[in-house]
């Protein structure tokens, strides 16, 4: 290339599931056009043998992309260096418009640029902008952007830290960032929307960091097994996504088994948090925080983990152990033996007793009362928990469960690793029981006994269920029933089979010497001096976690769900009943419902009881859902509010989007959920429609992440910070009927607070709504009186046609409303006549593109009845619409006579 | 008692020679060990023969040679030292260091000796006369790993011949043996494992067999041509040649003519300097498709009937023969002959391999009957021999025609020519070709975009379900399918993966459930073909910019018509 074009330092970095892109990408950033693009790979491969002959290539240990790319910088020379992904595909021109930009814009540092979302069949089908998403420029944009090296120089050099986002945010803030409109890059639509939770969490932790920085008052223990880099990573990763103030806790990192290599891999780690490495034979005496966490790798605490850990202490009268549950990550369990090692508990863990049960990894306990208790016992692994639980509580502390406090194992898929573990497993029990010898007798029943196996019969099973145990089983059983049949003779045969190796494998696992050569006699003196102890299994493990969990006062919720009610018992119920299920905790939310005089009342209708989180029933004289959610806010607690319509069915993960979608904001913007109809009212053209277009609500035309304006505010599902709420007032109690007064208020929000609405189709909640033509024309009279009405109070809002003081244009508008009224019930008759065909004979929405218009005009027709009404003063219900167009024809007729 | 052998100083009088090959690269370590645990300081000169070359292991000397020729193999050894004598070994045997003493103990007694042979077995074998060599007093009858328990002296060792896949080390035997050069020592006993001699005998037995016949008359003049195109699997090539090298024919019978498609492997540099024990004819021209390939290779086709096979058909040693035989039956009739073309038992193990061994959606053996008259689309260049004056008569393969449908063509041509297809079970050949899932999807994919151009020029092929589909059908069938395919392909995946035969040893309920397994796993891939290929029909048409079946045939009839 010629020497006068400009330089511009490509840097791309590759892990190993991105090998198989590296001729693509070199091909691309060869055919940039008018500038000198020089590839730069950043090899983060775990074996750092990327091929890589004539392009500059630079070999990280450091996991994060983010900080492989801060440190480049070191060895590149060019003036301007442009961001890569590996996952998407540079446009040609992307880097000289970019850089034509910056030439402009001598005072802007970092340009960004639109890009293509691609389907699964690479076609283009979507376009995403980084420029109008506010605080979250959208998942992959990193993909596209130019920076002069000096700006990209401040950037943080930490290992797992968004230090990109951080970045982009202040330099926007400082008005240096200019964005090129033209599309650069391309990306699969499948990882742009993998990847806004991760955005979302990355902005949380900006948000957080950008706090006030505390004193540490939790000290993470964290022990790194042999050989387990990765998972030292995942762990480190884990925590550094804490969902704390940052500085809140430190972590002292025992890697007393890593090898000579991972430690000086260590030594490059620059971490987001306080940490050191090493400690001494008693380590919790070395802790600074009040509280010690035990982490271990392999098991990664979720980013409310700690958090719920510090809760808990609080919430519980002197020393205490607290442990949280370890779950699977969703969807981890792909193979058949994957689901069965879910349900797999070592013996220990099978025990009656809480203190059995705890395991290095998600366990804490104060670090006052773990430094009286000595050293922790060698070389009991995740069980060491076990041994400090039991000395904790010979010394009066309590073991105390906090189903909240989750953290995530990755399952054994596999007959290997699950082998593997067991017979780890089984070296730590014996240790332990050891150490504990006056446990042998409680707990002997459940250990493994002998093995029943031959050699050979082992080698086969083994053989067999390996096969067996890799199938995907849920991919199997959906296809029908002799599928579902195989699926179900497979579960239980690994059922049945699967023990016996499990038996075999801690029977026969290779154990050192044991330590306490009289440990039979033990046991027998052990047995004789306990003689009340329960003999086998006691009582089921979740009674055991119940009564471990009974311990901890409830906290106050984060999340206050306010739901207004009228007449729908059956679809209030249901909505209860889904909101038990939810994956939020149920200590972090709570429900108030307010029923709007309801003719059997709503606390009637569900018993209160049955919830499995706080709810509580209102009932005010009938006022409408403005006034009923007003209600409901003042008794609201949460931080956050959630509205949701009563005919609202969210998902089981709704309110968590919507609680870490209001976490990842800076800019105190309403969410707004999904809220399509169930499949069972999608049934016509009709459905179809409002499905589909702008008729009812505005998620159908909305873009992920995009900034809306306030008037997009829609109480369907909707999440804001109970404060903006407090602030502006609530809703306006002046509009009585279900429609608009969301927009009010939204419109409110914006000009008071500047809040805005973004989207978020994650938090989806299905409505259970059967709509016809007929009441779609009497709700947008209801919208169109309120228009009116919001205009009429404040002015220029776009929402009606002309100014209200137009005289002449309003009376036209009334002529044309009444000339048309005959021929619009004709239209709703016959549409409303051909969507009960086509769900009668479920045809599909096969007339949509005919009944299309039919559906627009009646919506305009409607709403513009909904504007004479508001001008004439007249309310938006069935009984005075009829009575205003009788008048209406009355004095037609008689300016006519 | 050992005699100390090492001198002190210099390379002492004997020296062991192991040639590594991949079959025996995983014992070396181990073999090592033994060697050095028996305490024996004999040095080691190893020969890489694997295909990476990549070998390495303690206090041995390691040589490599890519060529797989034994010959050259033993020869290479000479140069790396001054022992007068050198112990053949292969790591599979065990019990080493002994043999050699004893051996070299009656070099002593008798100087004038070329060749020491001793006694290996199968371990644990019962009758040590069935699984033995050296059986009998003064006999030698060679049997598996012969070679590994042979002292011979360097300058016999000389004169070994250098041809890659022949019995070399049992030709030297037989020329020093004449010379009353060799010896046998019975009480020297080593042992193999018995799945390793298993593997190795039927070999030792073919190389008896391949030595006589190179002893008894040439043939009056060449017979068959072996065609094939070979493209980037250099492993697999040498795996055929072998086979091709190895057949049970008098000496002259065969020559081999390979069309190197552009591969960029190891095989251009390689294969011209393969000396086989049969003529073969390598020429390497750039990338331009199989058809182009074979195409070159006409011209050079000098016997009297040709046998068309692939770089991975793996023929058995009477693979040839028996087409021969087939053709001399048949005399009279102008016929080609079909062979089979199987998966290696071994992989017949895995679900998805012995489903498409079991159907037709790859090849149409299961529905044949041995004997049988094919229709001409059964053509498979894979096994099949024709009279090489039909081959100049037909001409070249049509070049137009992407992979996968010039075979089919060129078959439905020979049938319009009047050349009978005739399927003969007994000739058989392996195919070293496993498929996963996803490479049967793409092949199928392939072949059903290949077929669009194939059935416009062979109207009468075009099956009977799909004749009045248009490109609009197709499409609509695809958009309707696009839901559950991805389903569909999750479960197949999973399904195909599975080890049957581990399923099977256990017997009861998990033999049932091999059986369900097996059964979805046909059912799922079988529709799953249906919709692969109804997008691979589709991008045929698209390429083409037809509009379906009805208008295919409509034009094929229309051209018809203008010819007549």
């Amino acid at each position: 290339m010629s020497d006068s074009l400009p330089e511009i330092a490509v840097l791309v970095p590759f892990t190993d599931d991105d090998r198989c892109e590296l001729a693509r990408v070199r091909a691309e950033v060869e055919a940039q056009e008018g500038v000198d693009a020089r590839l730069v790979l950043l090899d983060l491969t775990t074996e750092g043998d990327l091929d890589v002959s004539e392009h500059r290539h630079l070999r990280w240990t450091t996991p994060s992309a983010s900080r492989a790319r801060r440190r480049a910088l070191r060895d590149v020379t060019a003036e301007y260096v442009a961001w890569h992904s590996p996952a998407a595909t540079l446009l040609p021109g992307r880097l000289r418009r970019a850089f034509e930009a910056l030439q402009r814009r001598p005072d802007a540092s970092l340009a960004t640029c639109d890009y293509y979302l691609t389907g699964p069949q690479g076609g283009l089908i979507d376009r995403s902008s980084p420029a109008c998403m506010g605080e979250a420029p959208g998942p992959g944009w990193e993909a596209g952007v130019l920076v002069r090296r000096a700006a990209a120089e401040t950037a943080a050099d930490l290992d797992f830290f968004p230090s990109e986002l951080e970045l982009y945010r202040r330099l926007r803030d400082e008005g240096a960032v200019v964005h090129v409109e033209e599309p650069g890059f391309t990306l699969p639509q499948a990882l742009y929307r993998q990847g806004w939770e991760r955005e979302r969490e990355e902005g949380a932790r900006l948000v957080r960091a950008a706090g006030p920085s505390p004193t540490p008052t939790i000290t993470v223990h964290l022990t790194a097994d042999a050989g387990g880099w990765r998972e030292l990573q995942a762990c480190l990763e884990a925590l550094a996504r804490q969902d704390l103030p940052a500085g809140r806790f430190d972590v002292q990192l025992d890697a007393s088994a890593s090898s000579e290599d991972e430690r000086q891999r260590m030594e490059e780690l620059a971490l987001p948090f306080r940490w050191r490495r090493g400690c001494g034979p008693n380590p919790f005496a070395e802790a600074t925080g009040d509280l010690v966490f035990l982490a271990r790798t392999g098991v990664l605490p979720r980013p409310d983990c700690l958090r719920a850990h510090a809760e808990a202490h609080e919430r519980v009268e002197g020393n205490a152990v607290v442990f949280g549950p370890e779950r699977e990550p969703s969807g981890s369990a792909r193979t058949a033996l994957g689901e069965w090692a879910q349900n797999w508990k070592d013996p220990l863990a099978r025990a009656p007793r809480a203190a059995l049960s705890l395991r290095a990894g998600n366990v804490s306990a104060r670090a006052t009362a773990l430094a009286e208790l000595g050293e922790p016992a060698p070389d009991s692994g995740p069980l060491g928990a076990v041994d400090l639980g039991l000395r904790l509580e010979a010394s009066g502390g309590a073991v105390v469960f906090d189903p909240s406090a989750e953290a995530s194992r990755a399952t054994a898929s596999d007959l290997a690793t699950m082998r593997a573990r067991v017979e780890s497993m089984a070296r730590w029990t014996d240790a332990c029981l050891a150490r504990h010898p006056d446990l042998r007798s409680s707990v002997a029943a459940l250990l493994p006994r002998s093995s029943s196996l031959e050699a050979e019969e082992r080698r086969d099973l083994e053989r067999a269920l390996e096969q067996l145990g890799r199938l995907d089983l849920q991919a199997i059983q959906g296809l029908g029933p002799a599928y579902a049949q195989t699926a179900t003779d497979v579960r239980t045969q690994l059922r049945e089979f699967v023990p016996m190796l499990v038996d075999h494998w801690w029977t026969e696992a290779e154990r050192p010497e044991p330590a306490v050569p009289a440990s039979g006699a033990a046991s027998g003196a052990a047995s004789g001096a306990a003689p009340g102890a329960a003999p086998g299994v006691g009582p089921g493990a979740s009674e055991k976690l119940d009564r471990a969990a009974a311990r901890v006062r409830p906290r106050t919720p984060e999340v206050s769900v306010i739901v207004p009610t009228h007449d729908r018992p059956e679809a209030l119920v249901q909505l209860l009943e889904r909101l038990g299920e939810q994956d939020l905790p149920a200590d972090r939310f709570e429900v108030i419902v307010v029923d709007d005089a309801s003719r059997r009342p709503a606390s009637e209708v569900f018993d209160a009881a049955r919830a499995s989180y706080p709810l509580t029933f209102l009932r005010q004289s009938q006022a409408g859902p403005g006034v009923a959610r007003n209600l409901g806010l003042e008794q609201a607690r949460g931080r956050f509010v959630v509205f949701f319509n009563d005919d609202a069915v969210p998902g089981r993960e709704c309110l968590r989007r919507h609680l870490q979608a209001q976490l990842g904001r800076g800019d105190g913007a309403a969410v707004l959920g999904a809220f399509t109809l169930l499949p069972k009212h999608r049934q016509d053209s009709f459905a179809e429609h409002v499905e589909t277009s702008l008729a009812l609500f505005a998620q159908p035309r909305m873009k992920a992440g995009v900034l809306y304006d306030g008037q997009s505010f829609c109480s369907g599902n909707i999440s804001i910070a109970r404060e903006s709420l407090v602030r502006t007032g609530g809703f306006d109690e002046s509009f009585p009927f279900a429609g608009g007064e969301d927009s009010e208020l939204g419109l409110r929000l914006e000009r008071e607070l500047g809040t805005r609405v973004v989207y978020d189709p994650l938090a989806h909640c299905g409505h259970d709504h059967a709509l016809d033509v007929r009441g779609f024309a009497a709700r947008r009279s209801v919208v169109g009186w309120a228009a009116y009405r919001i205009e009429e109070k404040h002015r220029e809002t776009g929402l009606v046609p002309f100014a209200t003081s137009d005289e002449a244009a309003w009376e036209r508008l009334r002529r044309q409303v009444l000339e048309t009224r005959a021929e619009m019930e004709r239209l709703v008759e016959h549409a409303q006549t051909a969507c009960g065909c086509e769900r009668d004979a479920a045809l599909g929405p096969r007339s949509l593109p005919k009944l299309r218009p039919v559906f627009e005009q009646v919506a305009t027709w409607g709403q513009h009845v909904g504007f004479l009404l508001a001008r004439d003063r007249c309310r938006p219900d069935a009984e005075s619409l009829e009575r205003w167009f009788e008048a209406q024809s009355a004095g037609a007729a008689v300016s006519q006579g | 008692m050992t005699p100390s052998i090492k001198e002190p100083g210099g390379s002492g009088p004997v020296a062991v020679a192991v040639l590594v090959t991949d079959e025996n690269r995983a014992r070396l370590e181990a073999s090592r060990e033994e060697w050095r645990e028996a305490g024996s300081t004999i040095e080691w000169i190893v020969v890489d023969q694997t295909l990476e070359g990549a070998v390495s292991i303690e206090d041995a000397l390691v040589v490599r040679e890519p060529l797989p020729a034994r010959g050259l193999g033993w020869r290479r050894v000479l140069e790396f030292t001054d022992a007068e004598w050198i112990a053949w070994h292969d790591p599979r045997v065990s019990g080493g260091p002994d043999r050699i003493a004893r051996q070299f103990a009656l070099v002593r007694e008798q100087p004038e000796l070329g060749m020491l042979t001793c006694s290996v077995e199968r371990a644990g074998s019962e009758d040590a006369t069935l699984a033995r060599n050296g059986a009998g007093q003064g006999v030698f009858e060679p049997n598996a790993f012969w070679q590994a328990g042979v002292l011979v002296h360097r300058t016999a060792l000389e004169t070994i011949d250098t041809t890659c896949f022949a019995p070399v080390e049992l030709e030297l035997h037989e020329r020093l043996e004449a010379g009353g050069r060799t010896a046998h020592v019975g009480e020297a006993v080593l042992s193999v494992e018995p799945e390793d001699w298993d593997a190795r005998a039927q070999e030792a037995a073919l190389d008896v067999e391949l030595r006589r016949l190179a002893r008894g008359p040439h043939a009056p003049e060449l017979r068959v041509s072996v065609l094939m195109a070979c493209h980037e699997r250099w492993p697999v090539l040498l795996k055929c040649l072998e086979g091709f090298s190895r057949q049970l024919l008098p000496p002259g019978s065969l020559e081999i003519i390979v069309c190197d498609d552009g591969s960029t492997d190891a095989t251009p540099r390689l294969a011209p300097e393969l000396k086989l024990p049969v003529p073969l004819s390598y020429s390497h021209r750039p990338n331009a498709g199989a058809c182009a390939a074979r195409n070159r290779g006409l011209p050079l086709l000098r016997a009297p009937l040709t046998l068309f096979v692939n770089d991975d058909t793996i023929p058995f040693a009477d693979t040839v023969q028996r087409h021969l035989d087939a053709h001399r039956e048949l005399e009279g009739r102008r016929v080609a002959v079909l062979g089979t073309f199987e998966q290696p038992p071994a992989e017949v193990r895995n679900s998805l391999t012995r489903m498409l061994e079991r159907t037709t959606l790859v090849f149409g053996y299961a529905g044949f009957r041995p004997g049988e008259v094919l229709g001409g689309e059964h053509f498979y260049t894979c096994n099949a021999s024709v009279p090489t004056e039909a081959v100049r008569e037909l001409g070249p393969f049509d070049e137009s025609f992407p992979c996968f449908a010039e075979d089919t063509d060129y078959g439905l041509r020979l049938e319009q020519l009047g050349v009978r297809l005739v399927y003969r079970p007994e000739i058989r050949s392996q195919h070293y070709h496993v498929l996963g899932l996803q490479d049967f999807r793409s092949r199928q994919h392939k072949v059903a975009k290949a077929h669009v151009r194939l059935y416009a020029k062979h109207p009468a092929i075009v099956p009977i379900p799909v004749a009045d589909k248009t490109v609009a059908d197709l499409r609509r069938s695809v958009t309707q399918s696009v839901r559950a395919v991805p389903v569909l392909e999750a479960a197949a995946e999973s399904l195909a993966q599975v080890d049957l035969a581990a399923l099977e040893t256990l017997g009861g309920s998990f033999e049932r459930t091999a059986r369900s397994l097996e059964g979805h796993l046909e059912e799922l891939v079988g529709k799953l073909n249906s919709v692969w290929w109804c997008r691979g029909l589709l991008a045929g048409f698209e390429e083409s910019g037809g509009a379906g079946f009805p208008e295919l045939l409509e034009r094929s009839r229309e051209n018809e018509v203008q010819r007549v």
